[in-house]
């Protein structure tokens, strides 16, 4: 109660730094190759391009939203966090359980793979962070 | 399309490794609480050189006629590798204590991967 600070948690100071630094390695390489894909040559693979896209926004959102720190930013974050770990696991199994589907990779098949596994741990230590962050927020107030 | 091989390929091989060494320190930094030192910057000053040194060679093979297999795909990574030494500079610079070495030990690996990625892509076929 004694403490009203703007409701701004500073996320792009200590370990918030390292999260939204891998992010936007992820949002930038995401969406330059999603784009690539998608004008070159999507016809070879539109599922697989498309999740690409997607990924590719969920990243830059998930980015921007952290990079913010707003609380309502934050929680914004943490929806989009939860849909990208969902993402990886649904197109991960789906892309061993029918490898037809997915003639060219996205970032998040088999469970990407091809981004050292980054993309499924990711979005776990992401949760882990803002579960942190909204702790050590609302430390002071519960002292009492 | 041919495959041709890497313009210096154990060049590029040494700046990934000298990347990898120093994602290897910056995170003992981390661990030790210690912002990133000055030193480390001239290390990382050291690797931009490696890293232009390299992008020169590939950019000379192509004007002598042999293309990367995806030309596209190339730039992007190389422009990307190239920004990304100063880059993390300024972003793990900006943060004073062991956040910072942190943050330049992730970009060390990135770095790494993107050196290893830019020499798939002029190389072709692996890019599924």
């Amino acid at each position: 109660m004694s403490d009203s600070t703007q409701g701004n948690i500073v996320t792009h100071r200590g370990p918030g730094r390292v999260v939204i630094g891998v992010y936007a390695v992820f949002a930038l390489a995401a969406t330059a190759r999603a784009l690539f894909q998608l004008a070159t040559k999507f016809s070879d693979a539109p599922i697989a391009y498309s999740l690409s896209a997607f990924a590719a926004l969920i990243y830059v959102a998930i980015t921007v939203l952290l990079w913010r720190g707003t609380t309502s930013s934050l929680r914004m974050a943490r929806n989009f966090i939860i849909v990208e770990l969902v993402g990886v696991i649904i197109v991960g199994a789906w892309s061993f359980l029918d490898p037809a589907a997915f003639p060219r990779a996205t970032v998040w098949s088999h469970f990407g793979e091809g981004y050292g596994f980054i993309p499924l741990i990711l979005p776990i230590v992401g949760l882990f962070y803002l579960r942190r962050t909204k702790g050590a927020d609302s430390k002071d107030p519960s002292v009492s | 399309m041919s495959v041709s091989t890497f313009p210096a390929a154990q060049f590029a091989a040494i700046v990934m490794y000298a990347a990898l060494v120093l994602a290897a320190i910056f995170v003992v930094l981390a661990i030790a609480k210690k912002s990133v030192p000055t030193w480390a910057m001239v290390v990382l000053g050291v690797l931009e050189l490696g890293l232009v040194a390299v992008a020169v060679q590939c950019l000379r093979t192509w004007s002598q006629g042999t293309p990367p297999a995806e030309p596209f795909v190339f730039v992007c990574y190389l422009i990307v590798c190239l920004v990304l030494p100063p880059g993390m500079i300024v972003w793990a610079k900006g943060e004073p204590g062991r956040w910072g070495s942190g943050a330049a030990a992730v970009a060390c690996v990135v770095l790494a991967v993107l050196i290893i990625r830019v020499t798939q892509v002029w190389v072709g076929g692996i890019v599924q």
